[in-house]
């Protein structure tokens, strides 16, 4: 009877998981985006150990902000690819900071932690599950990538390349990799700005 | 018997809890696709050098949607491509009028539910003699609450003939009809009027020839190069009053001056119809904000 009731709350569990899926449709919250050139938006949001990170305490230093969601197919095809890992990899040492930040409404430390686990991220992955980070840039996909300079302006925003497909042969441009390069070369930013593809992001309202 | 009893409860509790899994793992996991596509023609037959039109239709599960040549402000468009015998052309993919799926945190795509017809023109050259097999590579993203990347290729092989066989005539009449018309084809409208001032607010007043159309939405064609915001539809008695924003991307130099839109709407009979709109957007040279 004990395994039972276990199988059981399993069960409930698992099916209330289900209605908070479903229910997902509740009145609008502008998106107040984060401009180019603008000082980008200041947070402070828990890693997926429950340590607290903040915008602030990169404060003179390049950010990458990386919108992610686990369960996004776009977001596992570019895992999958390396995409961000292989960015973060040839950037880090040349003082480029990554975060990434799940805005999913129904993300926990836990959940963050898993995919930082499975997925082998050497940054940390920041639990916005209320939204207000994600809705304060405006970030609507997952991926979403943004940019911030020493200063602390938004000098990217949008998709992390030109191929929503991932079947690009030639042409293609990342412009995470190339506003990086622009940045770092104290160039202007050619491309800061473009459309973003992927999942959208799964806010709570 | 106690035992025995035990070993049966242990595989019915063993069997529920990989039911219960199997059940939870479906939808998260992307065990099973949840859009289908099939290679249609609206022909059984090819005629040398007459064209012809095929189609992929894509048929969605209940709750699943994918999305349109311009996804919105979150998705993947939906892509075919046409891979044809020697000699053939296709002319480009066209996609019927979509429908608008407000998601939750003030993002809206475009996209399609139930069954969708994406079709091309077809010419076949002239010196035509055996079958020929048309194929389409098709992809797409289909969504509920969770997405799910799909994509497949699909093959018809035709014979070839001297007289015409029509096919798939109704299918191809109901997609056909919610392609994006002229406004001078559509037998709905009057007239409709874009008009921009200069600071990048725009609007457009359609004038209905009888009651207005219901569910009238705005789709801009593209957000590529424009920061479109701020849609509004507002419909009185025989108007529709459309109202947005169009700000060219940061660093798009080379936005070009021409903006596709369509008017979607649902007629008398309540079928899904569009309007196809240009909106010219006065270039660089204006100062920003």
């Amino acid at each position: 009877m004990r395994k039972f009731d276990v199988v059981l709350a399993i069960a409930a569990m698992l099916s209330l998981a289900f209605v908070g899926y479903t229910l997902a449709d509740s009145p609008k919250i502008a998106t107040s985006a984060a401009t180019i050139g603008a000082k980008a938006p200041d947070f402070t949001l828990q890693n997926q150990d429950g340590t607290d990170v903040s915008l602030h305490d990169f404060a003179g230093k390049i950010v990458v902000l990386e919108w992610t969601n686990p369960e996004c197919p776009v977001v596992q095809r570019h895992y999958a690819a390396h995409t961000m890992l292989d960015l973060y990899k040839n950037y880090k040492d040349k003082g480029v900071n990554w975060v990434a930040i799940n805005s999913s409404n129904f993300t926990t430390n836990d959940i963050d932690k898993q995919w930082q686990k499975d997925q082998s991220i050497p940054y940390s992955v920041l639990n916005d599950a209320p939204g207000n980070v994600g809705h304060a840039y405006g970030a609507t996909n997952t991926p979403n990538m943004f940019i911030i300079g020493k200063d602390g302006t938004l000098l990217y925003r949008g998709a992390i390349d030109n191929d929503p497909e991932g079947d690009m042969t030639s042409g293609k441009i990342n412009y995470v990799k190339q506003a990086l390069d622009q940045i770092l070369a104290d160039q202007a930013v050619t491309v800061p700005e473009t459309k973003a593809y992927g999942c959208s992001v799964k806010y709570k309202d | 018997m106690r035992a025995y009893n035990g070993v049966m409860r242990g595989k019915w509790e063993y069997s529920i809890f990989t039911m219960i899994l199997l059940l939870a793992s479906g939808p998260l996991f992307a065990a099973e696709q949840h859009a289908h596509p099939e290679l249609l023609a609206d022909v059984s037959a090819i005629q040398p050098g007459k064209p012809f039109w095929v189609g992929i239709r894509l048929t969605m599960d209940p709750g699943w949607h994918v999305y349109w040549k311009n996804p919105g402000d979150a998705g993947v468009a939906t892509k075919v491509t046409f891979m044809l015998p020697q000699g053939f052309t296709a002319g480009p993919v066209q996609y019927p009028t979509p429908l608008k799926f407000p998601q939750p945190g003030d993002i809206t795509i475009y996209g399609y539910e139930g069954t969708v017809l994406l079709m091309a023109q077809i010419t076949p050259p002239m010196d035509l003699s055996a079958n020929a097999t048309i194929s389409a590579d098709v992809k797409w993203m289909v969504c509920s609450d969770v997405c799910q990347l799909g994509k497949a290729s699909v093959n018809l092989n035709l014979p070839v003939s001297s007289s015409a066989t029509l096919a798939n005539a109704d299918e191809f009449a109901k997609f056909r009809a919610e392609l994006p018309m002229d406004p001078a084809d559509c037998p709905d409208l009057s007239d409709v009027k874009v008009s921009g001032d200069g600071q990048g607010q725009f609007t457009v007043d359609a004038q209905w020839k009888q009651s207005a159309g219901k569910n009238v939405d705005f789709f801009p064609g593209s957000l590529d190069s424009y920061d479109i915001a701020g849609i509004k539809e507002e419909s009185q008695a025989d108007s529709t009053h459309i109202t947005f924003t169009a700000k060219p991307m940061a660093g798009q130099s080379a936005a070009p001056a021409n903006l596709e839109a369509v008017i979607g709407y649902d007629d008398n009979r309540g079928e899904r119809r569009g309007i196809r709109i240009n909106i010219s957007i006065p270039q660089a040279g204006s100062p920003k904000e």
